[in-house]
């Protein structure tokens, strides 16, 4: 048994939130213009109800089995076996997640500010960055979000707020965008946007209860939901329709575009600090909740000497993407079948359960 | 002048081989190449005495009714083991006290190394009766004064032969009876008697008994309570802790009288037996707390602890973490707080500063002139502290992130500011700011060592000077001497020396990092050290509660102070024994009514 010790909600909230908002940092935003158009900000709202709903199939799950994390629910839902290969491909998702979110990074970061410098290099030192708090364990990962959640939600803020004068209110229409029916159906898929809150089951035996899983886990994806759908919103009036799918770091350019007399101009220092700090405490919690459920599956105490090995590994998938628009299409991939890995997997864990009847301990 | 023959004779006497001085002084290469054991009998590695039980007097005891007495024996130099005589006896720093005054007399002698050693005085004198009679103590450590008047005195007029029932041990009746000392102590065994010599008491013998008595007379030279160094207050006590441990003990205790204020004192040390006493509020303080301290302390073996440096790394959680773990301070009022928040106090002998534990980050902040001023004043006063800590780690590191990477991100006129500045400057700026950074820190450094009133000064000429004459000979630019002098200021500005330390070490890894990365480096920087912070705990307490993790009441002090009214709990993360510091409503007099006739 892993000694994950003990995290508060405020903590769990803090980091799964991280997590998810990490992605609007990004290149997200743009590719959402790209497919609902200016619909964008509403669409995320649409995958934020699904995730909800998804999250409620993870909680019954979880409450059907009492004291078990989801690794263990799905070896008794599904058998020994299967359920370890299902765990495994859950990890393996995350894994392969912390991976892109490095490189769009890195790729991000050698784009605007360190042009010269070799993206193994930066990818080494945002290795570094995430390998202490995973080295230390989850209270580090989840009391470095605490310590460092509000500084992320107030840079975020900030940027967009002080943006204000750049805003133009019609940039938002057409209203519908593509088309409802393309926004609602992209909302549904990309739900996997907020599929982070799976972690939560992974974590459940360090969350105090059931009630706070729930409490954490829909607090999580509310508040997440409406800091990505503020963010898309200042997005799309920022720019009109044709410029928002341009952008290849959205929120960058906003931030990047701010006046304000002739000292306070261009706020990409704050972005920068926001921005790395958001993903190296998303690639932290990716990275052990990946080397977690390895170790649980085969059945090993201790999974600190496995960090090692998992790293290069993780080092490995985020080199072997070869140029940027590789990445862009591995990332709308993750982001469009996500849902199967961070949804479905525990869904299938429940019907198993349910219909072989299947509950508590075994 | 001198003549050719003499000359050649000097030139040769240069040249020509001279064997070398065998006179000069070595040390053995081995340990066992000198013995150590005397030829007298003792050893002095074991400080064992091994003799013959042939009295030199010719007398042995015998047990009669209680007390000991003497009887001749033979002296024909022959053992009779049978008899009891002339039996082998070893004498060891855990025997009891041996019933004969010669034999603890050399006892003393040998462990003492009497007469090489001239501090140590021991005092032969006879009772009235006859009795012979001793008292050992260290020169210039007690009151003498007071020992004749109150120990020798009473003593030698005393017949305690005659006066003594048979009924009583000899000991207890003259502490009880004959001595006005008013601190006094029997001891048994030859560790605990040699334990109270050296700590400066006087010990007293009388022949054919198997005890001694301790008597207090402490009267050593000691410095008097002065204003403390390195905290200095505006609106607070100006009383400082001194060297010594009874003293700093005093000091503490006037101000939180109560009965249940308790005092434990342990020796540490195994050659000079160092003194610590730890403090703390018996029913407020957690007990595991307690524990866990005493626990740390009591399984300490070392040779020599000296000052509260050497204490605080033999029982810190993690000697490698740069940020400190206790809190030390001078201030016996910035100390009493702590007691009474449920924090246990280590006071060492020999240092003025006294330890408290459990610590967090946080409460370094504080200072004790922040319960004397109003809460708002406070709460400023510590968020310039913390403003000032992040200032002296972090103001280089950027300063070189932007100059080396970031430059986009510097407003146009500030940009040409720094570009004009620069113009000539032979430095790439990493060299430039390594090159500021350890002169000032070696002006801080002479600063402090240069003796007297001449320290501060050198360190603002040196200050003044040097920048002055590096912006004038274009080696640095005048920008980075205000991000130094910045830095410096926010240094300064932390309340906590040894706070102080750990950001000005960790000011150099983000220059470093900045140099490598820029804003990313530091961002890593930030949380690599957050991650090891969030991490440590200081004697079972995480270091950055009551916040990460939330561990606090909203009704006790923490980055804000609140007004004293609110703060009605002790910090939740000691898990004190009594939680509540004062009821809900502390001012009685918002609930009354002032006097008729005052009413608006």
């Amino acid at each position: 048994m892993i000694k994950e010790g003990k995290i508060g909600p405020y903590e769990a909230s803090g980091l799964i939130i991280i997590t998810i908002i990490t992605k609007v940092f990004l290149s997200s935003p743009r590719a959402l213009a790209d497919y609902v158009g200016t619909a964008s900000w509403y669409t995320s709202i649409i995958s934020a109800l699904t995730a909800a709903l998804g999250f409620g199939f993870i909680y019954f799950l979880i409450k059907r089995f009492p004291g078990k994390d989801l690794v263990h629910i799905l070896q008794l839902a599904l058998g020994r076996l299967p359920g370890g290969i299902f765990s495994l491909a859950l990890g393996g998702y995350l894994l392969f997640n912390a991976a892109l979110i490095s490189r769009e990074l890195i790729e991000a970061l050698k784009i605007f500010q360190y042009p010269l410098t070799p993206p193994d290099f930066i990818l080494l030192f945002l290795g570094l960055g995430a390998f202490f708090p995973v080295y230390l364990g989850l209270e580090s990962i989840s009391r470095v979000a605490g310590l460092w959640f509000y500084l992320i939600i107030f840079g975020l803020l900030s940027l967009l707020l002080l943006a204000i004068p750049l805003y133009d209110v019609s940039n938002l229409f057409p209203i519908l965008g593509y088309g409802i029916k393309r926004s609602v159906g992209h909302g549904i898929v990309r739900s996997s946007a907020y599929g982070e809150v799976v972690i939560l089951a992974l974590l459940i035996n360090s969350l105090q209860g059931h009630g706070h899983f729930k409490r954490i886990g829909l607090y999580s994806i509310a508040i997440s939901g409406a800091l990505i759908s503020f963010s898309l919103l200042c997005y799309t009036m920022f720019e009109n329709y044709p410029v928002l799918k341009e952008n290849t770091i959205p929120i960058l350019s906003v931030a990047r575009e701010i006046v304000y007399g002739r000292f306070f101009t261009r706020f990409e220092a704050v972005y920068i600090f926001v921005w790395t700090l958001s993903s190296a405490v998303a690639i932290a919690i990716y990275l052990y909740s990946t080397i977690t459920i390895f170790s649980k599956v085969i059945n090993v105490d201790d999974y600190r000497p496995l960090i090692l090995p998992f790293f290069i590994t993780y080092y490995s998938i985020s080199m072997f993407i070869p140029d940027f628009s590789s990445l862009m299409l591995l990332v709308e991939w993750s982001r469009e079948y996500g849902s199967l890995f961070l949804f479905g997997i525990p869904l299938i864990g429940f019907i198993f359960s349910l219909v072989r009847g299947i509950k508590g301990g075994g | 002048m001198a003549k050719p023959q003499e000359r050649l004779k000097e030139i040769f006497s240069r040249i020509s081989y001279k064997p070398p001085k065998t006179d000069k002084f070595v040390l053995p290469e081995k340990s066992d190449e000198g013995s150590t054991k005397s030829e007298t009998g003792f050893d002095n590695k074991r400080n064992e005495y091994v003799f013959d039980d042939l009295w030199e007097e010719g007398f042995r005891s015998t047990k009669k009714g209680g007390i000991r007495v003497k009887k001749p024996v033979k002296l024909d130099g022959a053992r009779n083991e049978e008899a009891g005589v002339g039996k082998v006896q070893r004498l060891t720093l855990s025997s009891d006290i041996y019933p004969d005054i010669t034999i603890n007399v050399n006892y003393f002698e040998k462990l003492f190394n009497l007469p090489k050693n001239q501090n140590v005085v021991i005092r032969r004198f006879r009772l009235r009766d006859g009795t012979g009679a001793f008292i050992i103590f260290l020169e210039g450590m007690i009151e003498k004064r007071l020992v004749d008047e109150t120990v020798i005195k009473p003593l030698m007029q005393l017949n305690l032969a005659l006066v003594c029932p048979e009924h009583m041990d000899r000991m207890d009746y003259v502490n009880e009876n004959v001595l006005t000392a008013d601190n006094t102590k029997i001891v048994r065994k030859y560790k605990d008697a040699v334990n109270r010599i050296v700590n400066g008491e006087t010990l007293l013998y009388i022949d054919r008994g198997n005890s001694m008595l301790a008597v207090n007379f402490k009267g050593y030279q000691k410095r008097s309570v002065e204003r403390p160094v390195t905290e200095n207050v505006i609106r607070g006590s100006q009383e400082g802790f001194t060297e010594d441990l009874e003293t700093n003990i005093t000091l503490i205790r006037p101000i939180i009288k109560n009965k249940d204020l308790i005092i434990e004192i342990f020796t540490l040390g195994r050659t000079n037996q160092g003194q610590v006493a730890i403090m703390y509020l018996d029913g407020i303080v957690n007990p595991a707390i307690v524990d866990e301290v005493k626990r740390r302390i009591q399984s300490i073996d070392v040779d020599f602890i000296y000052g509260s440096g050497v204490v605080e790394e033999l029982i810190e959680d993690n000697t490698f973490m740069l940020f400190p773990q206790v809190m030390i301070t001078e201030r016996p009022d910035r100390t009493a707080p702590c007691i009474m928040e449920g924090k246990v106090v280590v006071l060492v002998n020999g240092t003025p500063f006294v330890m408290t534990m459990p610590v967090t980050f946080l409460s370094l902040f504080n200072t004790s002139e922040d319960s004397n001023n109003r809460w708002y004043y406070s709460t400023l006063m510590r968020l310039i502290r913390l403003f000032g800590f992040f200032t002296a780690v972090f103001v280089p590191g950027l300063y070189v992130s932007l100059v080396n990477y970031h430059q986009q991100s510097i407003p146009a006129g500030l940009l040409f500011s720094i570009a004009r500045n620069r113009e000539g400057i032979p430095f790439p700026t990493i060299v430039e700011v390594l090159l500021m950074e350890v002169s000032f820190e070696l002006i801080q450094e002479a600063g402090i060592r240069i003796p007297g009133l001449i320290g501060p000064t050198l360190g603002i000429i040196g200050a003044l000077i040097l920048g002055q004459a590096a912006v004038t000979a274009k080696i640095v630019s005048p920008i980075l001497i205000i991000v130094v002098a910045i830095t410096g200021l926010g240094s300064f500005s932390i309340s906590n020396y040894e706070l102080n330390f750990s950001a000005r070490i960790i000011r150099f890894f983000f220059i470093a990092l900045a140099a490598i990365m820029g804003f990313f480096g530091i961002a890593m920087g930030i949380i690599i050290i957050s991650s090891l912070m969030v991490s440590m705990k200081s004697f079972g307490v995480p270091y950055l509660a009551p916040n990460w993790p939330r561990t606090g009441s909203r009704k006790s002090d923490n980055i804000i102070k609140k007004p004293a009214w609110r703060q009605e709990e002790r910090p939740e993360y000691m898990q004190p024994m009594d939680k509540k510091r004062q009821p809900d409503i502390s001012r009685g007099w918002v609930k009354g009514k002032p006097s008729e006739g005052n009413r608006e």
